[in-house]
């Protein structure tokens, strides 16, 4: 309990700049320790290895178990516009897939992938436009974390479902960034 | 750019789903994942395989981004942005050939013509951006591993922007 009131302390004290909001979503989701040294670009402090594999599988986890959040957030709450509802749905559907995988390739290798959050940290959510924008941030957030994390795997098996995984982070992302205006050219 | 108050096209198509499906089946059956490598994806026994297998992807998305932009003037832009993104990210390839001591290779071929084809293009650009996944369990370096998911990253997003394109045209009849 107390972890968790630091992870939401932590969330709510960070200034906000692209690798800030990452990790303060990584934070929120309660991503250990030293992957969260591995984000801030301290890559030197895991070094490829079974226990480094362990520990980016229950990072990834607590990602997606977040991302999942938001989007069954938005779509309880009916927040996404009509037009892109499809898009959030299909979304979900792809990062419970992910999530899926990895706690399967954890449990494995004899790992615990930490279970979900009942609630995550997220900014105001008052309409459609304030939905795609959390959409698009934890989207951002696990482009950054997968792109970060991947050249640190040393199993071949999680290294490429981590890297087709993070093709599909992209397209949610570039969706997201379409819809908002955003350059994506 | 429409905002998303206007945005009402469907979900994104991806073309021809064979690879698609792929990706579908890797990310989501964790049995066979968890036991091993995703069945059907490419397993490339050496650096200069992948590498040179993505140059021979590479080369029939950079013939068909020119043949695009040399037909469809509203397309200029978009093909130049992606050719130079593709061009840096052949420079890249060189510069780890270099550093891992393997020959530079000539480019692949390809029908100097390629058919104006959006379908097609998108299915060149999603075999492009699937070999980059495959080819980084070839490479030890972290670094080399870094470079080429850069590189992916790129490819998966311009495989995105196409195929918001497509659904556009088809929401468009």
């Amino acid at each position: 309990m107390a972890e968790r009131a630091d992870a939401l302390g932590a969330y709510r004290a960070l200034p906000v700049s692209r690798r800030e909001t990452l990790l303060r979503l990584g934070r929120g989701a309660g991503v250990a320790a030293p992957v969260l040294g591995l984000l801030q670009g301290k890559a030197a402090a895991l070094p490829k290895g079974d226990d480094t594999d362990l520990a980016i599988l229950d990072a990834s986890v607590a990602l997606e178990h977040q991302a999942i959040w938001v989007y069954d957030e938005g779509l309880r709450r009916n927040l996404f516009p009509a037009g892109l509802r499809s898009y959030a749905v299909e979304f979900r559907g792809d990062h419970q897939g992910h999530r899926d995988t990895q706690i399967a390739i954890a449990e494995e290798r004899g790992g615990q992938p930490p279970p979900a959050f009942s609630s995550y940290p997220v900014g105001t959510l008052r309409e459609g436009d304030d939905m795609i924008r959390e959409a698009l941030l934890i989207e951002e957030a696990a482009q950054s974390a997968y792109l970060a994390l991947v050249s640190r795997i040393r199993a071949r098996d999680y290294l490429l479902s981590a890297a087709f995984i993070l093709v599909d982070e992209v397209r949610h992302m570039t969706v997201w960034r379409r819809v908002r205006g955003l350059r994506i050219y | 750019m429409p905002t998303s108050r206007e945005w009402t096209a469907p979900l994104a198509s991806t073309g021809d789903r064979s690879r698609r499906d792929l990706l579908r089946a890797a990310a989501s059956a964790s049995v066979a994942l968890a036991l091993g490598a995703p069945s059907g994806a490419a397993d490339y026994a050496s650096p200069a395989e992948a590498l040179r297998a993505i140059d021979a992807f590479e080369a029939e998305v950079v013939a068909r981004l020119e043949a695009l932009g040399r037909s469809v003037a509203p397309a200029r832009a978009f093909a130049s942005s992606l050719l130079r993104d593709l061009e840096r990210h052949r420079r890249g390839r060189e510069a780890t050939r270099r550093r891992l001591g393997l020959g530079i290779e000539e480019p692949a071929r390809v029908s100097p013509a390629a058919p104006l084809d959006l379908r097609a293009l998108h299915g060149a650009q999603e075999k492009l951006a699937y070999a980059h996944a495959e080819a980084l369990p070839a490479f030890a370096d972290p670094r080399d591993v870094r470079s080429l998911a850069r590189h992916m990253v790129d490819a998966a997003r311009h495989l995105a922007v196409t195929a918001l394109w497509l659904d556009a045209e088809e929401e468009r009849g």
